[in-house]
């Protein structure tokens, strides 16, 4: 038993309850409820809560959809058992975010690959990279090297397979490049794009073929496999390959030699891989992905949060791509003022790194000084990229850029102060907590008005 | 008996319970129980096929 393990069992017959509970014994220590709040009591209380299977039909009124909410809060991995097989409801679960769904019948028929997989993918080494980013991400400096370092240092050997997670642009493809580069490995760094390929292509491309193979086909030609013999290949998109091809690959990582196409024999190659692919799970629960695939490329997970949850690397990136671009067209440094870098910070950038680093060259290239301020950032940059929790009203973005961000800030604070202390009669004390800042503070915003206020009356 | 969205949930509870049975004895007067309902329904065109085919394999599987 895996005593890291605390299981919570979530069903509402006692019966059923029980023979889960057996199935998952050897896992970690179970803990069996029967009703919603007996669960919610048990994933707020003292257990600590790591993984929790949950019937979704509990009570008979679908109660186990708002459990999923309680257990993503508190970082609990979940799994629902249900008997209901409407697409909605599968749809609703995957979009709360529960890590799998399997129906009842297919759990107890094939409970032991089921728990392998849940427990595995949760045990995998899972590297978070909050600190890799802090540091500059386009240079190759001796702290970046650092950090490759230390996840190399959890003794990922080359047998392994390597996932990077992350969204688009957060900048995958560089960082399996710098694993590469700081690995003993003496052959090259190849990437392959799956989704960059025609299906009818991707065995040719991966493997190669030998002239005549197959019609079209001139000459040998040597696959990303063998190009990346001794070194590393960066297979990006994985969850755009088919089944088969998942299949071939597989038995080719396993084996460390591939067959080209039209080859009479093997060829041994031993490569390192590095993999990325997007929605790899639902692809998963389609069966549009292989388990067997999927575990191998579980195994250890080096995450890059999206850029908007690293705000500092948000603000080192700014100004290192500033400074690469403005040197790259002869204008001397270029660099961002404090307020035009807490701009930055504040937009979304749904694109990641690849997004600031394309809006940062367009803003180079019309700068017309060296110290880029908020005013000379381009309007459509916050119509584009404004978070949509605080989407700003286009005359709050008119005030902004006609009378500077110190102008609109301080139009803001007095607004703030007009509305709960003056109109609504609050005392300072309280608006403070409203606002989740310090007594202090609020009184310095009330001084600043009541002095502003004074002004125009005089 | 009449078929409801939560009689088919439940049915599909008795199904397991006389599925998993082998795993821990079920009283003799549960077993007798879930045989019967599940008995009543092995043929009802309101189950889909596949559940039903499950049934009457859990059934023979209890005959013998």
């Amino acid at each position: 038993m895996n005593l890291k393990n605390n299981i919570l069992i979530i069903e509402d017959d006692p019966e059923i309850n029980k023979h889960i509970k057996s199935k998952l014994s050897s896992y970690g220590r179970c803990f069996c409820v029967f009703t919603k709040e007996e669960a919610q009591e048990a994933i707020s209380g003292n257990l600590r809560i790591t993984h929790a299977f949950i019937d979704l039909d509990l009570d008979k009124k679908l109660a186990g959809l708002d459990l999923i909410d309680d257990c993503i809060e508190k970082n609990i991995k979940c799994a629902v058992l249900s008997s209901h097989e409407s697409q909605l409801v599968v749809d609703k679960c995957i979009k709360k975010g529960v890590d799998s769904y399997y129906d009842k019948f297919d759990y107890f028929e094939n409970y032991h690959n089921i728990n392998s997989h849940f427990f595995e993918v949760s045990n995998s080494d899972i590297v978070e990279l909050d600190d890799f980013f802090k540091y500059k991400y386009i240079t190759t400096e001796k702290n970046i090297k650092e950090n490759i370092k230390l996840i190399l240092s959890k003794k990922v050997s080359y047998d392994r397979v390597i996932q990077i997670a992350g969204e688009t642009g957060t900048g995958k493809s560089k960082l399996a490049q710098l694993l590469h580069e700081e690995s003993d490995l003496t052959g090259d760094f190849i990437s392959f794009n799956v989704a960059d390929c025609t299906p009818s292509l991707i065995k040719s491309k991966l493997f190669g073929h030998k002239d005549g193979s197959f019609t079209g086909s001139k000459g040998n030609s040597k696959g990303v496999f063998e190009l990346a013999d001794n070194g590393t290949l960066f297979l990006d998109e994985v969850g755009e390959m088919s089944l088969e091809m998942q299949k071939a690959l597989l038995i080719a990582i396993e084996s460390k030699e591939i067959w080209p196409e039209g080859a009479q024999k093997p060829v041994k190659c031993n490569v390192r891989i590095i993999c990325a692919g997007n929605n790899i799970l639902e692809k998963l629960k389609e069966n549009k992905f292989r388990d067997d695939f999927y575990y191998r490329i579980n195994d250890f997970i080096v995450n890059i949060k999206p850029l908007n949850q690293r705000v500092e690397d948000i603000e080192i990136q700014a100004c290192e791509f500033a400074k690469v671009f403005s040197k790259e067209r002869g204008l001397g440094h270029m660099t961002f003022t404090r307020d035009a870098l807490e701009a930055l910070k504040a937009l979304q950038w749904k694109g990641n790194s690849r997004e600031l680093k394309n809006e940062i060259k367009r803003i180079i290239d019309n700068a017309k000084k060296p110290l880029i301020d908020i005013s000379d950032l381009p309007e459509s940059l916050f119509k584009n990229n404004s978070n949509e929790r605080f989407k700003m009203p286009k005359e709050h973005i008119e005030y902004l850029l006609e009378h500077g961000y110190k102008e609109y800030i301080r139009s803001i604070e007095n607004q703030i102060v007009e509305h709960l202390i003056v109109d609504n009669n609050q005392s300072r004390s309280k608006a403070g907590q409203d606002l989740k800042i310090s007594k202090d503070i609020m009184t310095r915003l009330y001084n600043n008005y009541k002095k502003e206020e004074r002004s125009l009356c005089n | 008996m009449q078929l409801t969205e939560y009689s088919k949930h439940d049915l599909k509870n008795i199904y397991l319970k006389l599925y998993l049975s082998e795993d821990y004895s079920l009283t003799e007067e549960n077993s007798k129980k879930y045989y019967s309902i599940l008995s009543d329904f092995k043929d009802s065109k309101l189950l889909e096929p596949d559940f039903r085919q499950k049934i009457n394999n859990t059934l023979m599987k209890f005959n013998n």
